[in-house]
């Protein structure tokens, strides 16, 4: 079985449903909750990661272009995240650096340049961002669970 | 739950040096000890310490706040000891700052240790739904305390005796040197977000502060004790406290992480007009906007600073909490977003 986002998701909400709740009051408890989330977390986030620094490298490499600067090589002989994500770095700083250049510049080109980066920003930290469990809800559904099976 | 042979050999030894501590104490022992979860910045343990004082038992409650191998933040213990008696000072609620050691001789590291305050529950963070009815009164408290924290005398306090003071020209450039410097230090990645901020602030920073006043520093939900009935029992963590600006207090607790998205009321607990008319009557300050909207940019900027600090504190198994991944992570992305989404409009997006 390699479903790895479907065990991840499991074992993260087993954590926190079922076995948290036996270190009740306890410092463990903390520790038990904070890595299931973390888990339900990573399953989440573990199918797009790819696919989003793919995408945010090929926004940037757009930029830096219409910027005016060389983005280098950015394609990947491998798809490893290990292998993608130093040239995703790369490229950050690289805008950076462009960003940096051009956001005081007064010119109708560099300000619609900058509000480009900006846009990109937004779309990416909307991408970034994972969503909080809901715990009310998984509760209720490990309670129905109980419940239909007795 | 019984005790770890670890947490039982904290236990003798502070029960062993609070005998040394409190005048006429014979027997002590540590009845109890508990370590409680979510203060990254400093191991911090429950205890309930037992002895005898002229022949009387007595049963004491306490918290130990000892130096973890390395934390969230990196504060002395002197300065949040220092904050806490300059509030008690000045009658806000927080607990009696009692022993402070410096040295590890004792139990291993520097520690602090100040009396527990037993009526109150924390407010947990991202559950603010958990303090209704009592939302509005407990949101008048955190705006009427934020306020005297801000009137609190800065010179003669006991603070003024371990750090130094801004001029009201500097103190936002020095908190904003200091927080890129941690992001400097600790950032793993390149930081394009937290990095467009920071040269925004610079470019267009706050009116001079109106005073230098006493900043908690990290004064929001999850930070004080109430008694589920409406009040706030106690303010804690004071690690974070500083001399600055009293709007980094109120941008700060106002922060949409901590307001649970809720930008109709501040910090998601009061309508804005009733919080800044709390906070007037309580600082003896006028409400600016462009002050306050500034240090409400910063603060997203800060918790940037912690968040990365934090992270790198786990990618480095300096300390392993899994709490410390949890910040790196999901309440960097957060930040980041809410950045993004307010400069952005700036910037004709």
């Amino acid at each position: 079985m390699s479903d790895i986002p479907m065990i991840l998701e499991r074992v993260g909400k087993k954590l926190i449903i079922d076995v948290a709740p036996h270190f009740d009051g306890h410092y463990a408890a903390g520790h038990v909750t904070m890595a299931g989330l973390l888990s339900v977390m990573a399953s989440e986030c573990f199918d797009g990661l790819v696919d989003r620094l793919l995408s945010e490298i090929a926004d940037m490499r757009t930029l830096l272009i219409d910027g005016g600067r060389d983005p280098g090589d950015t394609r990947s002989l491998s798809m490893k995240i290990s292998a993608i994500q130093p040239t995703h770095d790369r490229l950050s700083a690289e805008l950076i650096a462009l960003q940096e250049d051009i956001e005081t510049k007064t010119d109708e080109v560099s300000k619609s340049l900058n509000a480009r980066i900006w846009q990109f920003f937004v779309e990416g930290s909307e991408a970034r961002m994972p969503a909080l469990p809901n715990f009310a809800e998984a509760r209720a559904a490990a309670a129905a669970d109980i419940k239909a099976s007795e | 739950m019984t005790m770890t042979a670890e947490e039982q050999r904290l236990a003798d030894a502070f029960a062993a040096y609070a005998e040394t501590r409190i005048e006429g104490a014979s027997e002590a022992r540590v009845k109890h000890l508990s370590r409680i979860h979510g203060g990254a910045s400093r191991e911090t343990y429950s205890i309930d310490l037992k002895y005898k004082l002229n022949g009387e038992k007595v049963t004491l409650g306490l918290i130990l706040r000892r130096d973890p191998p390395d934390s969230l933040v990196d504060t002395e213990r002197k300065v949040e000891f220092a904050a806490i008696r300059s509030m008690k000072e000045a009658d806000l609620p927080v607990p009696e700052a009692l022993f402070l050691e410096e040295d590890g001789a004792h139990l291993g590291a520097p520690f602090f240790v100040m009396e527990r305050i037993e009526k109150g529950v924390p407010a947990q963070p991202f559950q603010l739904d958990a303090l209704d009815p009592f939302r509005e009164s407990i949101g008048r408290d955190v705006f009427r305390h934020i306020g005297r924290i801000a009137a609190v005398p800065v010179e003669g306090s006991p603070l003024a005796d371990v750090i130094d003071m801004p001029t009201i020209d500097t103190c936002w450039s020095r908190e904003l040197d200091y927080w890129e410097g941690e992001i400097d230090k600790h950032a793993r990645r390149p930081e394009p977000i937290a990095r467009a901020a920071i040269r925004h602030l610079r470019r267009n920073p706050p009116p001079p502060a109106k005073r230098i006043s006493i900043v908690h520093g990290d004064y929001r939900i999850g930070n004080f004790l109430h008694n589920e009935a409406g009040k706030i029992t106690a303010v804690l963590d004071w690690e974070m406290a500083h001399f600055g600006d009293p709007y980094e207090d109120f941008a700060w607790v106002c922060d949409p992480l901590w307001s649970g998205g809720d930008i109709q009321n501040a910090a998601g607990l009061l309508p804005w007009p009733e919080a800044i008319a709390e906070w007037e009557i309580s600082s003896g300050l006028k409400f600016d906007f462009a002050a306050y909207e500034w240090w409400s940019l910063f603060s997203s900027v800060k918790a940037i600073g912690i968040w990365i600090s934090s992270g790198r504190t786990f990618a480095d198994a300096k300390n392993d909490d899994p709490i410390l991944a949890w910040s790196g992570w999901f309440t960097h992305a957060a930040h980041e977003r809410i950045l993004a989404a307010r400069l952005a409009t700036k910037y004709r997006v």
